[in-house]
This record gives C-alpha cells, structure tokens and sequence, in this order.
C-alpha cells in the first residue's frame, strides 16, 4: 500500500523530473525563482503545508481508532474466532463433543466454557472494594492454554492454579485491589463464595475473554467444577449461566477471521439439530475496527477538508501573485522564444518544488496532529461509563496514502494554476499593461448552456428521489451554466450577481425545502453545501465590492489610510475573492460547529427531563444475583420501583443480511404509570401514556429510539419510522418474532436501554434469560438522587449495585459530547491558520508587488504610518468579509435545517453569540497581527529607492 | 512638529525656523550637494559637491547623459532621498535636517512630482489619484473632489474622470499626473524625464502645459534629455559625472548661477 501510493507520487512527479534533468533552462528558471528569495519561498511551503498535516493527521485519528479496537479484539479474544451459544446445559454438553470433530485444515482449537455475570468484592482492612458485573468463566485451563496453538495469545497460564485458587485479570484486580494469595468474594445466585487469588493473568486471547462493551475485563477464571460450585442452586429470578463453545480457526488471531465462513459452515454441519448459535466474534470486532478507524478518518478528513481547500486557494493566489510580479519577464521569455508550454513547464516545476517540500513537512506536522488528537480523544472517551483507551500508531501505508492525496491535489492544483497564469500576451506582458476584460466567447456559451441543461435534469431527478448532492448541485450548476446565456441580454455583472444570489439562497434553503433528504444525507453533504454557498456568496460579494468599497469609504472619507486600504482589494476583485473565500469557508464550518454545539448543550436541560421521565435514579445489579425490588423498596426515600429486564436481541430489518445485536428493555405496568420517558414520536396514539400501555399489551408492537441499529450492523442510512417492521429474536434460542415500531424515544446515551419491549412478549420470547435486574426508581420529594444512588450502591454490594442519578449520567454524556465538539473546533481551527497564514503570505507579496506606488505615494507626501495602517486596513476589510460571509451563511443553513427538518433531531435554533463574537474578533485579530510585519516593511520604503528600482 | 499649509510662505515650525531658515530669496538653495551610493563594498560617487540655486518662478531645465546624476540630483534636492554632504535649502528651510515625518508633510504641500513612468496608483481613478495631494494637505473630501476635477479639466481630461489609469493612454497618464502635481498649488514642481514616455505629439502637449503652469509662477525643475523640451526652459544646466558642468540661461545664452562644486 505504502509502494503504490508512493508510486503514484513518483508517477505524477515525473514530468517533472523529466523537466529537471532534460531542460536545464526550465530548470535553472524554476530553482533560481525558488533559492531568489528564500524567505518567502519558506512562507509559500508553510502556507502550503497544512493541508498535507490536515489529511495525515486524520489518518493518523483513524488509525489509532483502527489499532484501539483490534488491541481489543486480541484482549479480549485472542485465537478466539467463533463464539458457539449453546441453548441449555444439555446441548452444550453434546455441542462440544461434537465441534471437537471439526476439521484440523481450518480449525486449530475447541474449548468448552461457561460463563455468569457476578458481583465480586474484596475486603481491605474495614473497606469493602466491589466489581459489580464481573464475569466467572469456567473451564479447563489446560485445554484453554492450548487452545488456538499459540498460548502466548490465550493469555493463560503455564501451570492452572492450585486446587481451590483461582486466577483474576489484572483489570479485576486493579478494581478489588487484590493481589495473589488473597481472597476474593463470589456472589452470584444468591450464595457468597470465598476464593484465593492463585494468579492474576493478563488482559488477553482466553484470560481476557469478553463480549461486553468498553475495554476492561473483569474476569474469574475457575475450572469447570468450580464454576458448578459457584452456580450453586438457580433462582428462578437470575439469568442462567451462558454455556458455549469458543473456536479458533487456524492462521492466528487475525489471519484465521479469512475462514470464519466455512468454520461457520463446518459448526453448522457438525451441529446439526443442536440450533446453537454461531457468532463470528473475531470478524465482528475487526469489521467494528475497520469501520471504525475509516469513520473517524472520513469524519477528520471531511471537516479538515475545508481547510485543505482554504490551502488550495492560497496556492492559486500565490501562483496568481507570482505570476503578475514575474509578468515582464514571462513577456521576455516568450519574446526570446520559449514556448507557452514551456512557461507552464517551467511554473509548475517551481510548484512541484513547493508542493514536494510542503507535503513533506505537512506529512511530519500531520503526525504530530494526530498525536494531539489521539491525546485529546482519550481524554474525552475517558469517562466513569465509558473507558476507552486509545492507542496511538503510525501506519506507514496511511502516511503514504495521505501524501499522495495530499501531493496529488496540491501538484493538480498548480499545474492548472500554472497553465491559466502561462497564458499571455507578450507585448502586454513586457510592457505590463493590464489584460483586456476577456471576450464573450461562444464555446463558453455552448457549454454553459449544456451546463444549464445538465443541471436542470440532474434537479428534477434528485428532486424526484430526494438525493441530496444533486438537489444541491443541480440547480448551482444549472445557475452558473445559465450566465453566460443571460450575459448575452444583460450586463454579465447583474447576471452573475443574480445567479449568484440564488445559488447561495437555494444552497441555504435547500435541505430545508426538502427535509426528508437532510435527514439521512451524510455528513459529506454539509461539506458540498459549504463549498456552494460560500463560493455562490463570494463571487456576489466580489461583484458587490464596489458598492461595499463607497459605503466603507463614505464612513471614512477624509481617512487617507482607509481610501488606500480598500483600493486594492476593491479592485483586485478575483484576488480578493479567493482570500476572503479562505476566511469564509473556514468560518463556515467553525461557525456550523460551535452552533450545533451550542444548540445541544442548551438542549440539555429539556432532553434529561424527556429521558428521565418520572423517575430519577437507575440501578443496576448483577443478573445471576438481582437485587429484590422487595429489599430496594426498603431503602429509605424511595417511592416507586420500576423493575426493567435488560437483555441483548438480535434484530433484523429489511436491508440486512444478517441480523445485529441490539440492546432489549422488557417493561411492565409500573414503569407506565410512574411516568415512563417522552416520545420523540407517539405514532397513532391519542398520548405517549397510551402508546406506552399499547406496546405493554401488544408484543407486536416495540419502541424505538433514533439511533436504534444505526452505530452496529443496520442497513447504510437505516432510520426507524413508525410502522418499520423488523424480526426480533433470542441469541441464545432463536426463537423470534416481526414486530412493528409503534412510538420513537428519545436518545438515552449512556442508559443504554435499546429497544423498549413490553414485558409478557419479552418473556414469551427471551424465557428464563430475562431478568429484572435493572430498576428505575422515582424519590420523595427532598431526597438527592446522586446521594441516594450511592447510599444504594453501598448496601446492595453483593448484588453488583451501580447506581445513578439519571441526570448525572446525562450529564456525563452531554460533557462528553461537548467535548468531541469541542475537539472538532480546535481541528477547524487549524484552517483558519491557513487563512491567517494566507494573508501574511499575501500581504508580503503585496508589498513587493506595489513597491513603485508606495514610492510614488510617500513622494507625494503619504506619511509611512499611513502607508502601514493602509495594509491593516486591507487585512481587516477582507478578514471581516470573509468571517461574516462564513458565520451568516452557517447560521443562515442551521436555521432552515433546524426549523425546516428533522435532520438536528430536538433541538431549538439559537446562536452563542459571545462564542461567535470571539471567533469574529479572534480572526480578524489574528490576522491584522499577522499583518504587522509586511505593514511595517511597506511603510519604511523609501521613496527615492522603490522610485528608482523594480524589485 | 506642525507645518502649517502654505500660503505663499515656506513651511517650517517655530522650533526649527531660526536654525533652519536662510535668508535668501531662491526658493531651491544647493550648497555642495553629496550622494554616495554603496553597493556591497563598493562606492560610486553620484553627486560631487554640487552647487545649485533656483529663484522663485524660475524653469529649470537639467540635461546630461545617462547615469550622469540627474534623476539622482532631483531625489536628492526634493528630499525624496538622503544626501552625504552638503545642505539643501527649499524656501530657506534645510530638508535634509526635518525628521523624516517632517520632510514627508513639506513635500505634501510644498512640491509637486511628475515621473518618466507617470507613477499613477493604478487602483484609484484619475479623479482619486488628482485629489490624494489635496486630502494630503487637508483639505475636505468634497472640495478635494471638485478641485481635482477642474484640474482634469484644465489638463483636457474631463471625460476620462472615473478611468482608472490602465484603461488611459499614456499621454493621457501623463497629464493625469500632471494634474496630480498641480492640483495641491504646489510652490515648486518637480518633473522626471515627463515626456520620456510619450509620443513627439503627446510630448509637445505635455511641455505646452507645464510652460503654460510655469507662466502662471510655478518653479519648475524639469529634467531631460530631449534639447527639444529643454528649450522651453528659463535655464538649462548640464550634468556629468555627478558634477554640474554647465550653466545657461535660455535665450540670452550667458552663464546664469553657480557652477560645479
């Protein structure tokens, strides 16, 4: 991978090779242009750079994401490939003689285990350390060492400990604060029992054996006849223990995932009449890492894609700089008879020198970007309900790919920059005498016609299927196509401006007018709408210049500083446009950003009320050792108990090859009538009490929320709607049922509930698996949810309690959120270093470039403060252009989307003022800053020399 | 330091008027006028010493061949450049001594500059670039505006107010920046090879209207190397090697002022 992206880096480059070793004149043309003034030749590559550090650090993001989660799936599963559920004890017994038979081409281990969800804990001194859901595996450990072939990655000991000991992980024991020879205390099934940490194994292959989300194990792990001791006598009230089969096909704990569909097969053979369930757990978990990784890398790059496109235009600008200043003698060159090819030769082979040394360094930069980042996402994914541990890595193949996209969309760009800029008039040039506005040309009308007719068709038909990108980029292109045809009637400035006006009104409005397209549109949409608004607003804004230029100066008439600062950017029209398109597409999306961010947190208050219903703590317990809603009742302060059975369904909806682990919350009467959450959607019910009551009476009918199967396994761009029909079913049994979505809840983030399901069906379906272990509960008045919780969580130990005060818990996620936004902002606004560092570049080009009038103006009597304060001047009116344009248009799209579409789910449209006023002054600070340097230089000119030399 | 705009007397501050002052009635006094300009570790001498005095109303015509020191002799003795030796003294009041801030505002309102190549700014319309003297010396935008339109006028450039000076031929520049040197009622106007750049015709327009200007009591300083253009000077004097060689008034063909240094 590495050597086809570096290939294609070498392929793109080697024109320009070619040029270097084959013309020695282009190339003497293009070093001695770079080595002439090798400061600013440094600006233009560190100008140039960050966009090659933007993509690589989002790779870099990525990746870490990738390797995170396979480090989980070599912890967590190690040679475990299939993970085969028996449906009772009997089965099993008969499951693992049977899998013992499958073939030894492809399968290299069969190892029976058992497994319960217990509360474990410790005592230290008077203090009591507890592991609420912790799991006991039993098994035999010297079948589980040689499972798999390899007992490095099982994780497993060399020698099993001794009769009665048994060993921890390392996580578990970090939790209890245990250590080898101490004893621990089992509670499961309503019995305690002692045991002696014999050894404590690491996090790995079998030791480390988890299905569970998050990144720790907490395991026990006990010979098989342990476990039966343990399991003691089952209460009717607590899940059974899981009984299964663990498979490790051959090739190591990634290559054997290439077999799992004919060890599946073979498992399915070998089982036959035994209905086990066959779960590809190895491939689930890479597949996870694999969308995953791509996910944030599409995300990083998707947002820092408008600051690679705020770089890209400062590459045009510079090249369009460099162009007129060597404009002279270009005209010479052609004189003398270099060939306009030749010229482009010559330009471009300076710009790959550019490109090649800013995606170098970019590259680096990009590396330690995405350190930072992956530095920052631990911070956030660290949280009490949410351990994730990142782990940062740099893949040489992802480096090389981001260079080559970087490399090549930077040499693309000067290339075509350097052919528009090679294209002149000698004597023009020589004498340099402005180029004549450009003639209507008739191929511009026959394509911007069939431009126009594109569109028109492209509108219509995403009209018709509500496709987002071509509701979008249809009518732009069918607006601009139709300039040059309206150009022909009218003058081409109002044309263009009328043209541009709609484009940007329909770019804003667009999403809105067709809600249901926003909905499940990507995120890559907001990227295009971005690029369409802004550039439709700034070629209005350019060809309004003039109009902006006298209301400014009308201002300021008498402020000699102000008339000479607008002069140039009023009329540089294109110059301008490009800079102010880099503040504005960078303000754009900081802008989107901050707003949605804003708009959550304010909705927070009203969305934990909707969550949290009537109640106001959760507590959780142990399945194969429930708290009794008797002895909870018994605490003091609490009022009403709504018992809830939690389990894990598959569920499959059309689309869906396969069906998708999802989480399953059975409810009954008691949870409706102490004030179940709101709905987001009721469906046909009079209120969101009857909705409630018709899912508990109906086992037909199921609740859902926005999210239900769209982070794991549903169909690209599934979203439930009510009356979407799906299959639930048991893992373990498989027995299943279609029911229908009859009402849609909101979000609960961190509670996890999943589907809501009426308790009857629940049990018809999932038998003795359901339990009530987690419990809802509503408190007198006075008493403090967060105070309770703990109070709980202390008494009922040994049932694994975690307790909650459900604001609390939405209070974690909201932070959470907040802080990944907080996270995007600082990655956005990087792209505005682009700007800031664009109009630096600029604004030293402008110095050199307008030397003579300088001269002439302090002839004439300019003092130099005003020569400098001019160049503010200019900084500021295009700064502030650009970041009003960005911050109006982002506003302008978040408020039709929210008011118009579902696409933001609940929240109200309202803007952080003080936030977008720090941007805004921010920005133009930075950049006026920015400015000093080229400010001062310009106004220490002197006049008799910038009159009497060129350069 | 405030240099108050000129009505008919020099400029200069009451600090510096005593010290800087002359009592001489040549509106231009040049006493051993040195420049020097270093390039690496090399010297070369542009202006050896050079004497010049200029009266009130006078047009001054310099000649001399490339690299001789004219241009050089007009930056230095307009204060646009920093001499090595010797003083200059405009209206009695030495320039080389003002601070740089202080030179700048006497150049604003004391002299105007015509350039070989026009030196328009190429962003503002001819209007805008007659009217920046005028707002330079204060004067109120609406005024400003009026004032450099009749003086576009004047030059016969009425129809060509709201032109930005590339969309101009180049006789037109010229007398766009003409207007620009006249417009603020300079006392002395410099110009720097004004017809280098023009046509035989153009030319003959542009040396025309500064000898009508000059009629009306305006010094003008005018270098040139065209004998043509010189005739229609008051006096002519001839640069070579930085050193002033010769000294003619026009007409009567006897010596007029001092000589080289």
């Amino acid at each position: 991978m590495t050597g086809a992206a570096l290939l294609v880096s070498l392929l793109v480059s080697l024109p320009f090779l070619f040029v270097i070793v084959r013309r020695p004149i282009l190339r003497r043309l293009a070093v001695r242009n770079v080595v002439r003034r090798p400061r600013e030749a440094l600006l233009v590559v560190v100008g140039s750079m960050l966009g090659a550090a933007i993509i690589t650090g989002s790779f870099v993001i990525g990746d870490a994401m990738n390797a995170s989660i396979r480090a989980v799936a070599r912890q967590h599963l190690g040679p475990v490939d299939e993970f085969v559920l028996a449906r009772d004890q009997t089965t099993w017994d008969d499951l693992s003689r049977r899998l013992r038979t499958l073939p030894r081409s492809d399968v290299d281990g069969v190892l029976p285990v058992s497994t319960m969800d217990a509360a474990v804990t410790a005592y230290r001194g008077k203090q009591i350390t507890s592991a609420p859901h912790t799991q006991v595996i039993g098994l035999d450990f010297a079948q589980a060492r040689r499972f798999g072939g390899d007992p490095h990655a099982t994780g497993m000991p060399a020698q099993a400990p001794r009769r009665n000991d048994v060993a921890i992980t390392t996580d578990l024991a970090k939790v209890l604060g245990v250590h080898r020879g101490e004893a621990i205390y089992v509670n499961a099934y309503g019995t305690r029992t002692m045991l002696i940490v014999g050894d404590i194994l690491p996090r790995r292959g079998v030791a480390g054996f988890s299905l569970a989300q998050g990144q720790e194990s907490r395991n026990v792990l006990v010979p098989s006849w342990m476990f039966e001791e343990i399991r003691g006598i089952e209460s009717t009230y607590a899940t059974p223990p899981t009984m299964a089969v663990l498979v490790s096909n051959r090739g190591g704990v990634e290559n054997g995932v290439g077999r799992t569909d004919r060890v599946k097969a073979e498992i399915a053979r070998a089982s036959r009449g035994l209905d086990p369930q066959v779960i590809g757990v190895k491939r689930l978990v890479l597949d996870q890492a694999e969308a995953a990784g791509k996910g944030f890398t599409q995300m990083f790059t998707t947002m820092g894609s408008f600051g690679v496109v705020a770089g890209l235009l400062l590459l045009v600008q510079l090249f369009v700089m460099l162009a007129a200043e060597r404009k002279p003698e270009l005209g010479m060159a052609r004189a003398v008879g270099m060939r306009r090819s030749w010229l482009v030769g010559a330009f471009a082979t300076e710009g790959w020198m550019y490109a090649l040394a800013a995606t170098v360094l970019g590259s680096v930069a990009g590396i330690g970007l995405g350190w930072v980042l992956v530095a920052l996402s631990q911070q956030i994914f660290d949280t009490k309900h949410n351990r994730f541990e990142l782990v940062f890595v740099v893949r040489p193949a992802s480096i090389g790919l981001a260079f080559t996209i970087a490399f090549v969309i930077a040499l693309t760009t000067i290339v075509l920059t350097s052919a528009r800029v090679s294209r002149l008039n000698i004597i023009r040039a020589i004498r340099e005498i402005p180029e004549p506005p450009p003639r209507r040309k008739r191929r511009w009308l026959v394509i911007g016609t069939a431009g126009a007719a594109l569109g028109l068709l492209w509108t219509m038909a995403a009209a018709g299927s509500s496709e987002p990108f071509g509701l979008l980029l249809g009518p732009t292109l069918l607006f601009f196509g139709a300039a040059p045809l309206l150009s022909r009637a009218w003058a081409t400035r109002s044309a263009v401006s009328l043209l541009s006006a709609l484009t940007a009104g329909w770019g804003a409005v667009a999403l809105a007018v067709f809600p249901k397209t926003a909905e499940g549109a990507p995120v890559t949409i907001y990227v295009v709408q971005g690029l369409v608004l802004v550039s439709a607003a700034v070629v209005f804004a350019a060809l309004q210049q003039e109009r902006v230029g006298t209301a400014v100066k009308r201002a300021g008439a008498q402020a000699l500083a102000l008339r000479l600062g607008l002069a140039y950017p009023l009329a540089r029209r294109s110059r301008t446009a490009l800079t102010v398109s880099m503040y504005a597409l960078v303000v754009f999306i900081l802008t989107f950003i901050t707003t949605i961010s804003h708009m959550i947190d304010a909705s927070a208050v009203q969305a934990k009320a909707d969550v949290r219903g009537g109640y106001s703590v959760v507590v959780d317990s142990s399945t194969s050792n429930p708290i009794l809603v008797s002895d909870l009742a018994r605490v003091p302060g609490v009022r009403n108990i709504a018992p809830l059975a939690r389990t894990t369904a598959n569920f499959q909806v059309e689309g869906m090859s396969k069906p998708a682990f999802w989480n399953l919350t059975a409810f009954d009467g008691r949870f409706v009538a102490n004030g179940a959450p709101a709905l987001v959607d009721r469906g046909k019910y009079p209120s969101e009490a009857a909705a409630w009551r018709a899912v508990l009476a109906d086992p037909d009918l199921i609740v859902v929320d926005p999210s239900f199967l769209q982070t794991s396994g549903g169909p690209p761009g599934f979203e439930a709607k009510i009356g979407t029909t799906m299959t639930v079913a048991d893992p373990q049994t498989g027995r299943s049922r279609v029911v229908r979505v009859a009402a849609i809840s909101h979000s609960d983030m961190f509670l996890n509930n999943g589907a809501w399901y009426g308790r009857p069906g629940a049990k018809a379906l999932f038998g003795d698996q359901l339990v009530a272990a987690r419990f809802y509960v509503t408190l007198q008045a006075g008493v403090d949810p967060t105070a309770f919780a703990s109070r709980v969580q202390g008494r009922f130990v040994d049932n694994g309690a975690e307790a909650s005060a459900i604001n609390d818990l939405m209070d974690e996620a909201f932070t959470m959120t907040n802080q990944i936004f907080q996270l995007f902002e600082g990655y956005l606004a990087l792209g505005l270093l682009v700007g800031i560092a664009g109009i630096a570049v600029v604004m030293i080009r402008a110095v050199r470039e307008r030397r003579r009038p300088i001269g002439t103006l302090r002839a004439l009597g300019f003092p130099s403060k005003t020569i400098g304060r001019s160049f503010g001047v200019e900084t500021g009116f295009i700064a502030l252009q650009g970041t009003l344009i960005g911050a109006t248009l982002a506003l302008l799209t978040l408020y039709t989307l929210v008011t118009r579409s579902d696409a933001m789910g609940d929240v109200t449209f309202s803007v952080p003022w003080i936030p977008l006023l720090v941007l805004l002054v921010a920005t133009v600070g930075a950049s006026l800053l920015a400015t000093v340097a080229p400010a001062v230089t310009a106004s220490r000119i002197r006049p008799a020399v910038a009159l009497r030399t060129t350069d | 330091m405030i240099l108050p705009i000129p009505d008919g007397a020099p400029a200069a501050s009451a600090d510096t008027e005593d010290d800087m002052k002359d009592g001489s009635d040549s509106i231009l006094v040049a006493e051993g006028v040195r420049k020097v300009y270093r390039s690496g570790g090399d010297e070369v001498v542009a202006l050896h010493g050079l004497d010049l005095t200029v009266p009130p109303g006078e047009f001054l015509a310099v000649m001399g061949p490339s690299g001789s020191g004219k241009t050089t002799l007009l930056n230095c003795v307009s204060g646009l450049d920093d001499i090595d030796g010797g003083r200059v003294l405009v209206d009695g009041l030495s320039i080389h001594e003002l601070s740089d801030k202080e030179r700048t505002r006497h150049r604003a309102q004391e002299m105007g500059f015509i350039f070989q190549a026009f030196n328009l700014i190429p962003v503002f319309t001819t209007t805008e670039n007659v009217e920046l003297p005028l707002l330079l010396a204060g004067v109120h935008e609406r005024e400003a505006r009026a004032r450099a339109r009749a003086t576009l006028a004047r030059v016969g450039l009425a129809h060509r107010l709201e032109r930005r000076p590339p969309e101009l031929s180049g006789g037109e520049q010229q007398r766009v920046a003409v207007a620009r040197a006249l417009a603020g009622r300079p006392r002395i106007v410099w110009a720097d090879e004004p017809t280098g750049n023009l046509d035989s015709e153009m030319a003959q327009n542009v040396i025309e209207l500064l000898g009508e200007l000059h009629a009306e009591g305006l010094t003008l300083i005018l270098i040139t190397h065209d004998p043509t253009v010189a005739a229609h000077a008051d006096r002519l004097i001839t640069i070579r090697d930085g050193r002033l060689v010769a000294d003619e008034r026009l007409g009567t063909g006897a010596p007029a002022a001092v000589g080289a240094g």
